[in-house]
């Protein structure tokens, strides 16, 4: 075979490149290295919220009922104390940098879901002192209440607001009649968030806040994967994710 | 004579030291042992009976790990039926009632694991 011009060229410019900087300059150099660290080794499981679609339901509630039912929330009425997993913000507190933006005016006023972000980075991880907030292969950041000391260090690192300190035993706002008997409850002394639903997606599973809306506006799915739900919600629209500019990589996008 | 006397103080010793035994042996009954029910339909457990008593708590420490952090949720397969590595998924489908399974034993041992403190047992929630 003749060596043509444009091939030699391209191999002394990749040698070159392996000359110059060895391995790990031609890792950034391709982008391969930047890419892994944020899409992880194996899936990279994420939430799109359809705002428009969110919208069209007013007043519902939906998946805020049934993921607290399903995973034994406690409603505290203190406000200062209570728990939650997904829970209603207005936008512009949501998006608090953008409302001279995209959520300005009416947008910023609409109240949409608010959710763990599921970070590409977690801070909470890194905080954590005894790993019991861990992120796993599938791009989720678990929490294993096995573990929880209660320091709540996470809850400081979390720019997001996602997680919830126990204050009291859970059980004193729970109804024992409506109890979730297929999932715990926690104790007193732990902080707890979602997870995803773990114990969904490892079978298969979507997250019941997705399962939940009849509009069809939380959209569940693996990034990784181009075939999802997900990645053809999220082609060609403008989506925002919760201060990115923090490069925590949250896995949540807000479709305008 | 002085033969005799330790003969005596001899035998007094033995049967000092032999006191808590023969006590033991003649005297008082043990307390019984803990009998924690078992399920009636007399299936067949993930392990074996001897197993699961010594090494129960170690088994579960596991499954909690695999299922919790590693996503390992799979199946067990004992006697033709499949197990989920669960406690209130798969071991008290069977052992339904904690206060006659798992308290019996732990209670006259005097150990408290804290599993219930989360974990929903029994009729806990079920309407």
């Amino acid at each position: 075979m003749k060596t043509t011009r444009r091939d030699l060229l391209i191999k002394a410019a990749r040698a070159g490149a392996v000359l110059l900087g060895g391995t790990a300059m031609y890792e950034i150099v391709s982008g391969s290295e930047a890419l892994s660290r944020v899409r992880g080794r194996g899936a990279r499981l994420a939430m799109a919220v359809d705002l428009p679609r969110c919208a069209a339901e007013g007043e519902c509630d939906r998946c805020i009922t049934a993921c607290h039912r399903g995973h034994n929330v406690p409603r505290v009425p203190d406000e200062l104390r209570e728990v939650k997993w997904i829970w209603k913000e207005d936008m512009a507190r949501l998006f608090p940098e953008m409302i001279d933006g995209p959520v300005n005016g009416e947008l910023g006023r609409r109240k949409t879901v608010a959710l763990c972000n599921h970070c590409a980075e977690p801070p909470c991880v890194r905080v954590c002192p005894t790993g019991a907030t861990f992120k796993r292969e599938n791009g989720t950041v678990m929490m294993d209440q096995h573990r929880c000391i209660g320091c709540r260090y996470c809850m400081a690192a979390c720019p997001y607001g996602s997680r919830s300190f126990n204050w009291r035993d859970p059980r004193e706002f729970l109804d024992p009649g409506a109890l979730n008997p297929d999932y715990p409850t926690r104790t007193a002394g732990v902080v707890e968030k979602c997870d995803f639903c773990a114990e969904r997606t490892d079978a298969g599973g979507v997250p019941l806040c997705a399962g939940a809306c009849r509009a069809g506006a939380l959209i569940f799915g693996d990034l990784n994967d181009r075939g999802s739900g997900i990645r053809s919600a999220l082609a060609g629209r403008f989506a925002m994710r919760r201060k990115a500019e923090l490069d925590t990589g949250p896995g949540v996008y807000y479709l305008l | 004579m002085k033969k005799s006397r330790s003969f005596l103080v001899a035998g007094a010793i033995a049967a000092v030291l032999a006191a808590p035994f023969a006590a033991s042996y003649f005297g008082e009954r043990r307390p019984a042992l803990p009998k924690p029910e078992l399920p009636r339909a007399g299936k067949e457990c993930v392990r074996p009976a001897a197993e699961m008593r010594e090494r129960h708590m170690i088994l579960l420490n596991r499954w909690r790990d695999d299922a919790v952090r590693r996503g390992l949720r799979g199946e067990i397969t004992v006697g033709g039926a499949a197990y989920r590595k669960s406690l209130t998924g798969a071991c008290i489908k069977c052992h339904g009632e904690k206060e006659k399974f798992c308290d019996r034993c732990h209670a006259s041992l005097a150990v408290s694991p804290v599993c219930w403190r989360c974990h929903i047992h029994g009729k806990e929630g079920r309407p």
